[in-house]
């Protein structure tokens, strides 16, 4: 633990070749909805295709401000968010490549929509304006919510489904178009345990399904330590804690107390075992898995 | 006198040969189909609030159009652009404000609420002036706030129609992204889906509706057309689009009834409009209560 509260101001990710396929990029990015007082602070972050990264922090340490940036509602006032190689506000309708899952997902009461309605809005951004979603989008959204095991259910009314089930609605929607990547902002926290192993069960299938990067914002560290690939840790700035480690109560006592810094943690093996599960697909993934080696040295 | 020996025993085919009432029950028909068509949305949107604003103020606009233009009355057509524009320069600030959200140093309820009944004031003050200035009443400031059969005209007829059509044409041709609008704005627009033009593009039909309307029931009471079809047919429907139907055929009977009403009781068609709406929630409550909640139904 020796090493974690070195000077943290631009700390580039380590780990990766600047070729490989990065799904988002933060370049030296800060952030304050009022001056003086930094949400983010110079942010160096970089997520790679495929990967399951676990966002933590502590309250008001900038984690919905940051996918805010990445989902393009908020611009940074220094540095740039990529996501996919194009900078997040001008993405327009190809937002729908970023599956996008609300804490909330409560669909308001009496709001007039069946469930297989709600899953097929899913379609609308690809669809553009003008067109409307014929027998093969709602197949699409049939598929996707027999995926999130809400098969049987299409002609109920949204708001009648269960907590649980509204949040597997929302993710539904979320994968009907067909999204690069999945950003799920604390999607444990209405859920009890049985709940939540389904929730990790369910994204594990989906990522090797649909080849998905996933990106999860939650206080559930020891879920996310034990299902996401890397886990990192904001407050205010990021750092990067290049260590093949479990992650440790003392680390996390640090983190949750220190104002400044952040750690970030990698499980590499998770990593691996998915690149060779996929290795068909093909997205480029030798270099970066070598580059993890050569870079394991820098810090260690 | 020979229209009032036929008022004195007003028989229903009595009244539609005049030609007000006719007038009356065609602007009325077609002001709820407007209102109501929209009212499924506003509901919930949770926008109610902001067609109550936008009526106060069409009340500045109209002040500021009788004061400026000297000797206008309420039926000129310069009163009702006045009134359109300012209207839609202010929908265009709540549409701004509302998109804020909680971004904004003012609560966006705040906001509309100073700036609307701020409206209201300069209008009834430079309305006081004009009569002042002009020494005559130009026209009972109770036919701007409760509406007034004898004060439409043909115009009025022809602008309600004229939205009718706008209005059916925006739900047809957007009816997915208003739907996905409704449902989360926020998310639509994560989601690829333009929400920030359909934000506007709905606000301005607010604007719209409630300014052209409030020449059939008034100021005070059109809001209330904007919510009370929406609740009934949310209250039936499973579905955005026979909800929208519903609300549509419930606001139109509301109006075309409620403006015959006002013809043979001389009461303000708002009022009865207003009421008749009331009476239809009570039964739509009632029945629900009787035969359990809505089911859904495809």
């Amino acid at each position: 633990m020796s090493d974690a509260p070195v000077a943290v101001s631009s700390p580039t990710a380590p780990v990766h070749a600047a070729d490989a396929p990065s799904v988002i990029e933060l370049k030296n990015v800060s952030f304050a909805y009022a001056p003086g007082t930094p949400v983010l602070q110079n942010v160096n972050f970089r997520v790679w295709e495929g990967e399951f990264l676990g966002l933590i922090g502590p309250n008001g340490g900038g984690k919905s401000t940051l996918l805010k940036l990445v989902l393009g509602l908020l611009s940074p006032q220094e540095g740039e968010v990529l996501v996919l190689g194009r900078k997040a506000e001008t993405l327009g309708k190809d937002r729908a490549l970023l599956g996008y899952v609300p804490q909330d997902t409560t669909v308001r009461r009496q709001f007039p929509a069946t469930v297989l309605d709600v899953a097929v809005m899913g379609t609308y951004a690809r669809l553009g304006l003008f067109r409307r979603p014929g027998e093969k989008e709602r197949t699409a959204a049939r598929e996707a919510l027999k995926h999130v095991g809400l098969e049987g259910l299409e002609t109920r009314q949204a708001a009648n489904l269960s907590g649980g089930q509204q949040q597997r609605l929302s993710i539904a929607r979320a994968l009907v178009a067909e999204p690069r990547l999945l950003l799920l902002d604390e999607p444990t926290s209405g859920l009890d345990t049985g709940g939540q192993a389904q929730l990790f069960a369910l994204l594990d299938d989906l990522r090797k399904h649909y080849k998905l990067t996933v990106v999860m914002v939650s206080h559930d560290v020891t879920a996310l330590a034990h299902y996401a690939d890397q886990l990192a840790c904001l407050s205010r700035t990021l750092h990067w804690h290049d260590r093949s480690e479990l992650i440790s109560e003392a680390v996390l006592r640090k983190v949750y107390a220190c104002e400044l810094d952040a750690f970030f943690i990698q499980h590499r093996e998770h990593l691996k075992e998915f690149h060779a599960d996929n290795a068909p697909a093909g997205h480029a993934h030798g270099p970066h898995c070598e580059h993890d080696h050569g870079a394991t040295g820098k810090h260690g | 006198m020979a229209r009032r020996e036929s008022m004195a025993e007003p028989t229903f085919l009595d009244a539609l040969s005049l030609p007000m009432v006719q007038r009356g029950l065609v602007a009325g028909s077609l002001c709820g189909l407007c209102c109501a068509s929209l009212s499924p949305l506003v509901v919930l949107r949770r926008m109610a609030f902001v067609g109550d604003g936008i009526a106060h103020a069409a009340f500045g606009g109209m002040g500021i159009a009788l004061f400026f233009v000297a000797g206008s009355r309420f039926e000129d057509n310069s009163v009702r652009a006045i009134t359109i524009l300012w209207c839609l320069v202010l929908g265009f600030a709540i549409g701004k404000v509302t998109r804020r959200g909680e971004s904004g140093k003012l609560a966006e309820d705040s906001a509309i609420g100073i700036a609307f009944s701020v409206s209201m004031a300069l209008g009834a003050l430079l309305i006081m002036l004009k009569q002042q200035r002009e020494r005559t009443y130009v026209q009972p400031i109770d036919a701007l706030l409760f509406g007034n059969i004898f004060l439409l005209t043909d115009v009025d007829v022809v602008l309600l129609g004229a939205l009718t059509v706008v209005i059916l044409a925006v739900l047809a041709m957007f009816f997915k992204e208003i739907f996905f609008y409704a449902f989360d704005a926020r998310l639509a627009e994560v989601s690829g889906v333009d929400a920030r033009f359909i934000h506007y593009l709905f606000i301005m039909l607010l604007v719209l509706v409630v300014v052209i309307s409030s020449r059939v029931v008034g100021i005070v009471l059109v809001s209330a057309s904007l919510i009370i079809p929406g609740v009934i047919a949310l209250r039936l429907c499973t579905r955005l689009l026979p909800a929208i139907l519903t609300a549509s055929v419930i606001g139109s009977l509301s109006f075309f009834f409620g403006m015959y009403l006002s013809h043979l009781w001389r009461v303000s068609p708002g009022s009865a409009v207003i009421l008749l709406q009331f009476v239809c929630l009570l039964a739509v409550k009632l029945l629900l209560l009787i035969r359990g909640p809505k089911v859904a139904a495809h």
